[in-house]
């Protein structure tokens, strides 16, 4: 017989056993090895935080990507809104004229259906919604293209 | 009809790995020694650790989804401790030595093509296997139920037919020579050690 094959064969009967263990027959299996339990876990929970350093590394920066993009996002819609109110435009009339001209998608036209009832800082909420889909456009932006 | 396979992603098997119990760590850590003892490899327990977690990061090797996450990582375990031990450096080093033995012992000098090199490796494992082995049996010469236990493992019996074949049927036996096999073992992955 291989003593290859042997010694694997007590690998898996060692795994074995090792997997039907409980916790405290691990604690009074770990006791025989004469290694602290405590000093082994804290080493390898290290190890296991140096190995996963560049996944959580890339992880942390696809979320900073993500976190400047739609900050970007927000600071570029509040600009535009910005210089409409800088223009004098009536926001509930530039609403009126986007619904009329079929140009609002039909959730928001269905919120701006009773717009006399909705209050001016919904109003440049659903007018900031429709700047970040692109429905309306920044006068500055349409000039550049 | 092949069997798909379906793996976690990195992402999953971060979120999975982060649930693991303190148990199951455990677990991972006995078997970590156990290795680094059997092979008597140069690296801490926790490099073997290290290196398998680092190769799951990188996606060179893939955990199936229907495998718990703990006896995936323990298989991986079992194979790059093993490849720890056959890697290159290891191997060179110690066919270098084992040329200069030769040589000085026949006043001759050797060449070693590729296929001779194959070869000597491959005596040279099952000739590394069987001291290892044997230092095992040295450890029980003197309980027989033990060395008895052992020779049935190593027929690749199981514990039903081991309990049978070996212990006459006597559970209780085969239990407390289990457990007297498995604290030596445990004593061994120290003394072992390769500091």
């Amino acid at each position: 017989m291989s003593k290859l094959k042997a010694e694997e064969n007590l690998d898996d009967f060692f795994i074995d056993q090792v997997m039907s263990m409980n916790e405290q027959e691990l604690s009074s299996d770990f006791e025989n090895t004469g290694l602290d339990l405590k000093e082994e876990i804290a080493k390898f929970q290290q190890a296991a935080d140096t190995a996963s350093l560049s996944f959580r590394k890339g992880k942390l920066k696809a979320a900073r990507t993500e976190l400047e993009k739609q900050v970007n996002q927000s600071s570029s819609n509040s600009k535009v809104l910005s210089r409409l109110k800088e223009t004098g435009s009536d926001i509930r009339m530039k609403l009126a004229q986007l619904v009329a001209g079929g140009q609002i998608p039909a959730e928001i036209t269905m919120a701006f259906r009773d717009g006399e009832e909705i209050t001016d800082e919904e109003a440049e909420g659903i007018l900031e919604d429709l700047i970040e889909l692109g429905v309306v456009k920044d006068d500055e932006q349409k000039n550049s293209k | 009809m092949s069997k798909d396979y379906s793996y976690l992603s990195v992402d999953e098997f971060h979120v999975d790995y982060k649930k693991l119990s303190s148990t199951d760590l455990t677990r991972i850590i006995k078997v970590c020694h156990y290795y680094r003892s059997k092979y008597q490899l140069s690296v801490g327990a926790e490099d073997i650790f290290q290196e398998v977690l680092s190769r799951i990061y990188a996606g060179g090797r893939n955990i199936p989804r229907e495998v718990k996450v703990v006896t995936a990582v323990i298989s991986i375990i079992k194979s790059v401790a093993y490849e720890i031990l056959k890697s290159n450096a290891n191997k060179q080093q110690q066919l270098e030595e084992d040329i200069v033995d030769i040589e000085e012992s026949l006043h001759i000098n050797l060449h070693i093509d590729n296929s001779i090199e194959q070869e000597l490796m491959a005596e040279r494992e099952e000739m590394l296997a069987d001291i290892r082995w044997q230092s095992v049996l040295d450890e029980f010469n003197t309980d027989y139920e033990v060395t008895q236990l052992l020779c049935s493992i190593a027929k690749g019996n199981k514990a039903k037919d081991i309990v049978s074949k070996v212990f006459d049927g006597n559970q209780t036996k085969y239990d407390t020579t289990r457990k007297r096999l498995m604290r030596k073992l445990a004593k061994m992955q120290n003394e072992g050690a390769v500091q």
